[in-house]
């Protein structure tokens, strides 16, 4: 029934450039595509929010190429991830896995706890961006996809535009970093 | 086999509570919106475009020249006092609504 909704906004959109259809849509997906590019560009508010923008931006002037075989949220997942790997291609040219995946918060990362953020009383002991900082880029979209927003190995795939077994493996060397450096840090699960 | 589960549950409670953080709009959507390329404005363009090379086209096609020169010699050999001036007050008139009509469109494209 949403996707059904969703592809009625999508081809008022497409057809009749209903702008009033987009807002509709952009109101429903802003909130996990800013999320999903707040946690890649580990708690930069500003620079999420300048490319949850680029991505809906594109996704309306490109929304005929939208075919409906996956979701709109998934097909703007894909556009996201793009419009973050563009832009860190970029303005950082070297390799990126050479510069993170150290341990080491970039400088234009605020380390803003998830937490705090959400004003429920429920602080993280240990700063999520923090962690999720040690990753690779590819490592800590696999993983926020997985264990922040639940979606399945299939649907990874066609968001990051990956071979499944490319996304296991990003997640499996994720996971290992992630647990080493949790465990590292004192964190049992039970704080 | 067990250390995998043990990983999974560990980073399962670490991400627990990042899952229900929703983010308020807070005048997103507007800047999205506002920001949107505009297709009236864009075809409007690609319209006077079109009129303009068309215009220039047809000028050199039908001689748009002689009929101007042919005007302003006899321009240059009439007398002031044969002008009849309502013509040039129903000039002066449209060109005048012209001129506001644009004026009005620019403040309000301007306000937007």
């Amino acid at each position: 029934m949403n996707s059904l909704s969703d592809i009625s906004l999508v081809a008022q959109v497409a057809v009749f450039h209903n702008q009033r259809a987009f807002d509709q849509l952009v109101r429903k997906y802003q909130s996990p595509v800013r999320r999903f590019l707040l946690n890649l560009t580990l708690g930069n508010e500003a620079l999420s929010d300048d490319l949850a923008q680029d991505t809906f931006i594109k996704a309306y002037t490109h929304i005929t190429q939208f075919q409906g075989i996956a979701s709109f949220q998934t097909w703007l997942f894909r556009i996201a991830y793009n419009v973050f790997y563009d832009y860190k291609r970029k303005s950082q040219p070297q390799s990126l896995s050479e510069k993170e995946g150290n341990g080491n918060i970039p400088e234009d990362a605020q380390s803003v706890s998830l937490g705090s953020r959400e004003g429920a009383g429920e602080s993280l002991k240990m700063d999520i961006h923090a962690a999720l900082a040690i990753l690779k880029e590819e490592e800590r979209a696999c993983v926020t996809l997985q264990l922040i927003d639940g979606y399945s190995l299939d649907e990874i795939s066609k968001m990051l535009n990956m071979p499944v077994n490319t996304v296991k493996s990003h997640l499996r060397r994720g996971k290992e970093k992630l647990t080493t450096y949790l465990k590292n840090n004192g964190y049992d699960g039970n704080k | 086999m067990a250390m995998t589960e043990i990983n999974d549950q560990l980073l399962e409670q670490f991400f627990q509570p990042a899952k229900s953080v929703k983010l308020e709009d807070n005048g997103f959507t507007e800047r999205v919106i506002h920001q949107l390329p505009d297709r009236a404005a864009r075809l409007s363009h690609w319209w006077t475009f079109f009129c303009v090379l068309l215009g220039v086209v047809a000028f050199f096609v039908f001689r748009g020249w002689e009929p101007i020169m042919i005007g302003m010699l006899s321009l240059l050999k009439m007398n002031i006092g044969d002008i009849h001036p309502v013509p040039i007050f129903m000039t002066m008139g449209v060109l005048c609504c012209l001129a506001i009509l644009e004026f009005v469109q620019r403040v309000e494209r301007s306000q937007i």
